[in-house]
């Protein structure tokens, strides 16, 4: 019975009465099929979204091109660097986005270069020039990485394009200041040594002067060397100025005042053909900072300014308050964040060419004609303020002019009272000076120097030697010692003296500070200080005047 | 069991067909509405000789269509045949099937369709209603008179590991266009128009007396036995006869409709068995076995077999049951033999040792469901006795 059950369900089917056995529509699979052939798309869609974003998001630009150079896809990265449009960026081929790197190696030629190399499946990471087509005179460094891939079934480059021109600038700026800080250091070497030696020559010439009243020609001679030496001295404190290793004497300085005391001198220099405008801050805030020197700075820019605007134009003196943000401290070269008054020099003037704006504070670079400069005036300037804690820049365009801008960091503490004293007349006198200096010519010199006004003077080559000299007995009433010596240096001498004699004086000599001198404790406890190299004149006159506070 | 449609429900099912001279002409057209670009023709080395399948194929490419040729179809399709036929189907991307053939290219033509939608080995489609996916459409060019694979629900694969022939059974197999043109008949020689005109005959007597038979069906069927009967001998005699052939094509179609929709009985069964383990041809085989199941069904439905004795112009008049049995089974041996088709099974090689296995395969067979009479296991092995 049960074999007759299952040939009836069996002809049921047959006959076409089963339940599978109707004709079925297939129109439910082909919209679940439908749906998720759609639900593909959607999310294929999605992805292809997100990967454009990022794509977009990328810093660096990325170009797909063919060999040829057609560009065909770009991310909104390269139209930013390029300066072209979703609509533009395909006009335009490969070459046109790179700068020629001379009329010998056209960029075709460096194309096809790359092109033999990609084709060795290597990616290609090197250094290049781009070219923004619609803004001619703006190419930019960049860095590029090149390889091949496949694009719809078409075998392209892909190029991811970094601009580097920020990297370049900031490591030039750093070149800049580092080249800058070892010339400042050899400067200030040499520049010490010299100082030595025109001490000497000065020091003997004061003398000799002293002894051939009555010979007026061999006067003139010796007057000759003693102004030659002078004039070295002087170049040689441009030097040390631009070294950084200038004895300052800061106090608290009102930019605005600083100008309007020298502004008559200011119109003198520059002449009755240019004309001076005077813009100054109605609220400035002081800086701290040596005003002779300033003086120095601003007589140079001015000099500078006029000299650029021959045969006619307008320097304009200018200052304001500036702060100084993380940011913006980035792209100024020697910048530290922080509030600055700042003293801007303008003149209307040739500009300086691009070329050369990055060696105008070198020492000895000048491109006035021979004999009219020295190439020290703005590597001083930049001494100066660099020493100052302050910085400057420079913007300049050709036939337009140029404005040096002098940042000084706003100063915020009390003002130092300005001790300058009426001239002193030429004098010596009868106290006892102990006299140390290591180089024999110039201990030499001073020796001569202080005994011909009559001290007593008991000189020492040797630290040493000066403190045992006091502790057996010796009982001077001025120390004058070199700063800087082998062993024991100046400083540490006087404190060793004061100790046995509280009532010394001191007057330090030095060619350079080099920071080892703290200047208002000096001021504060009655000492002196003599920059190398001395005149006669100065030496005495020092001396005096120490022994008489 | 019922057969009135009082009692049961009836359907009907059947492709769009075109019968007429030079209708396969019209494939391309079909190709292409049905959505066709790629086509797959299915086609077996003798209607390849005759010229029918480069006659389709420049159809087909004057359409504008590409044409990927399978032509190794044998007689008795084989399952590995469907496997190689439908890899062919997946490497070209066909998109569309063309048989041009007899029963056999049809069926393995269903066969690759199927594999090809669903995957897998057709012998896991064995059964009834066991195709889930529907296949690429499908245009059938019958070039035999007697199959009717073109407009049936059947597909028969020979599963070469047992030797036994599997029937497929699904309304997925249904054709989509049959063309059915009589011209293609011309190059049938005597013997295969005799075995596939018994064919037709067979399939019309057994869908006739099926238990599944409906007053549609019916009238198919007795309008197949009577096509048959007047015109066989004659084409056998005379294959160029054009208008005998065209009687025989139509007998064909009226016999295919009946069967593909009331089924067909226990000649089929033991045919399938009996093709699969020998390897004969199936109109040859049915004609070996008709007369012997008839005569063992008769007494189920001698009202049904008195009506096909007379669409076959056999007179019974006045005739008791038994009488008319005799009379019946007379005619059917005659004209079996008048067409060519003589002696029994001992004769094309089969030994009385091959008969329970025969049988053993045969009352596994679906046909058996709707053959008048259920047959047991001894039933068939004494069929196949008395068919030696």
């Amino acid at each position: 019975m049960t074999e007759r059950r299952d040939w009836t369900r069996m002809r049921e089917s047959i006959i076409g009465l089963g339940t599978d056995s109707s004709r079925r529509t297939y129109y439910p699979e082909l919209l679940a099929r439908v749906a998720e052939l759609e639900e593909a798309r959607t999310s294929l869609r999605r992805s292809e979204e997100n990967l454009r974003t990022l794509f977009d998001s990328l810093h660096d630009a990325v170009i797909l091109h063919d060999w040829e150079g057609r560009v065909l896809e770009a991310n909104e990265a390269m139209l930013a660097m390029y300066g072209v449009t979703r609509e533009t960026f395909r006009d335009y081929t490969i070459a046109d986005y790179s700068a020629d790197a001379g009329p010998a190696s056209p960029v075709a030629h460096h194309l096809r270069a790359l092109r033999d190399r990609i084709l060795n499946d290597e990616p290609q990471v090197f250094a290049w020039r781009a070219r923004r087509p619609l803004q001619p005179g703006s190419d930019f460094d960049v860095e590029v990485s090149l390889r091949k891939v496949r694009w719809y079934d078409q075998e392209l480059m892909v190029s991811v394009v970094r601009d580097i021109s920020e990297r370049k600038r900031l490591e030039a700026m750093l070149n800049q200041s580092q080249k800058l800080d070892s010339l400042g250091q050899l400067a200030g070497g040499v520049a010490h040594d010299t100082n030595n030696m025109l001490g000497v020559i000065i020091g003997y010439a004061d003398l000799l002067l002293e002894r051939t009243a009555e010979q007026p020609g061999l006067r003139r001679d010796l007057e000759q060397i003693r102004k030659a030496a002078l004039h070295s001295a002087d170049l040689n404190r441009q030097l040390l100025a631009f070294a950084r290793k200038q004895t300052i004497q800061p106090t608290a300085v009102d930019l605005n005042t600083l100008v309007e005391a020298t502004q008559k001198l200011l119109r003198r220099l520059i002449g009755e053909q240019h004309a001076l405008v005077w813009k100054p801050a109605t609220t400035l805030w002081r800086v701290w900072a040596d005003p002779s020197q300033l003086d120095q700075v601003l007589t140079n820019l001015v000099v500078n300014a006029r000299d650029a605007i021959e045969p006619a134009g307008t320097i304009t003196l200018e200052t304001a308050n500036i702060l100084v943000d993380e940011a913006a401290a980035q792209f100024l070269p020697d910048a530290e964040p922080g509030e600055y008054a700042v003293l801007r020099v303008t003149d209307t003037g040739h500009g300086i060419p691009p070329d050369i704006q990055a060696r105008i504070f070198e020492p000895f670079f000048t491109t006035k004609a021979l004999g009219r400069g020295t190439g020290l005036g703005l590597a001083m300037v930049y001494g100066i303020v660099r020493q100052n804690r302050g910085f400057l820049t420079v913007t300049s365009a050709e036939g337009v002019g140029s404005t040096f801008s002098i940042h000084l960091p706003r100063h915020l503490g009390a003002e130092c009272a300005d001790a300058a004293g009426p001239a002193a007349e030429l004098r010596g006198g009868p106290e006892t000076i102990l006299l140390v200096e290591d180089e024999a010519a110039l201990l030499e010199t001073g020796c001569r120097l202080l005994e011909g006004a009559g001290y007593r003077v008991t000189a020492t080559p040797d630290p040493l030697e000066a403190l045992r000299l006091v502790e057996e007995g010796l009982s001077p009433d001025l120390l004058a010692t070199d700063l800087v010596m082998p062993g024991l240096d100046g400083q540490q001498v006087y404190q060793h003296l004061r100790r046995l004699r509280p009532g010394l004086r001191v007057l330090f000599l030095s060619g350079y500070a080099a920071g080892t001198l703290d200047l208002e404790s000096l001021a504060a406890s009655g000492s002196g200080f003599l920059q190398k190299p001395f005149s006669r004149a100065t030496l005495l006159q020092k001396v005096r005047e120490l022994l008489d506070s | 069991m019922g057969s009135s449609v009082m009692e049961e429900l009836r359907k009907f099912v059947a492709p769009e067909f075109i019968f007429g001279l030079e209708a396969r002409r019209l494939a391309g057209r079909y190709a292409r509405k049905l959505g066709g670009s790629r086509v797959l023709v299915i086609s077996d080395p003798g209607v390849a000789a005759a010229g029918w399948t480069e006659d389709v194929v420049a159809n087909l490419e004057a359409e504008g269509l590409l044409v990927t040729r399978f032509c190794g179809v044998s007689p008795n399709p084989r399952d590995t045949e469907v496997t190689t036929g439908a890899r062919l189907f997946r490497e070209a991307a066909c998109d569309l099937i063309v048989a041009v053939g007899g029963g056999s290219v049809m069926d393995c033509a269903k066969g690759i369709g199927i594999v090809a939608a669903n995957g897998g080995s057709i012998l896991d489609f064995e059964g009834v209603d066991r195709v889930p996916a529907p296949m690429a459409p499908l245009i059938c060019i019958p070039t035999t008179g007697g199959t009717s694979a073109d407009v049936s629900q059947f597909a028969i694969i020979t599963n070469t590991q047992e030797r036994v022939k599997i029937a497929i059974i699904s309304k997925a197999v249904v054709p989509d266009v049959a063309l059915i043109d009589p011209t293609t008949l011309l190059t049938m020689d005597a013997y295969l128009t005799a075995c596939t005109g018994m064919d037709a005959m067979v399939h019309a007597i057994e869908a006739y007396v099926s238990n599944a038979h409906s007053p549609i069906t019916d009238l198919h069927a007795l309008e197949a036995i009577r096509l048959v009967s007047t015109h066989l001998r004659a084409s056998a005699e005379a294959p160029a006869d054009l208008e005998l052939r065209t009687h025989i094509m139509l007998a064909s179609l009226q016999a295919g409709l009946a069967f593909s929709n009331a089924s067909l009985g226990s000649v089929h069964a033991m045919a399938h068995s009996l093709g699969g383990y020998m390897d004969l041809a199936h109109g040859e085989c049915n004609a070996l076995l008709l007369p012997h199941v008839m005569d063992y069904n008769f007494a189920m439905t001698p009202e049904r077999f008195r009506r096909i004795g007379g669409a076959m112009g056999c007179d019974l008049r006045g005739l008791n049951d038994r009488e008319s049995r005799s009379r019946l089974m007379t005619h059917v041996m005659a004209l079996r033999k008048d067409c060519g088709i003589d002696d029994g099974l001992s004769q094309r090689g089969v030994r009385s040792s091959d008969l329970y296995r025969l049988a053993s395969k045969a009352i596994e067979d679906p046909c058996n469901a709707t053959n008048p009479r259920l047959p047991s296991r001894e039933d068939l092995l004494a069929l196949y006795s008395e068919a030696m």
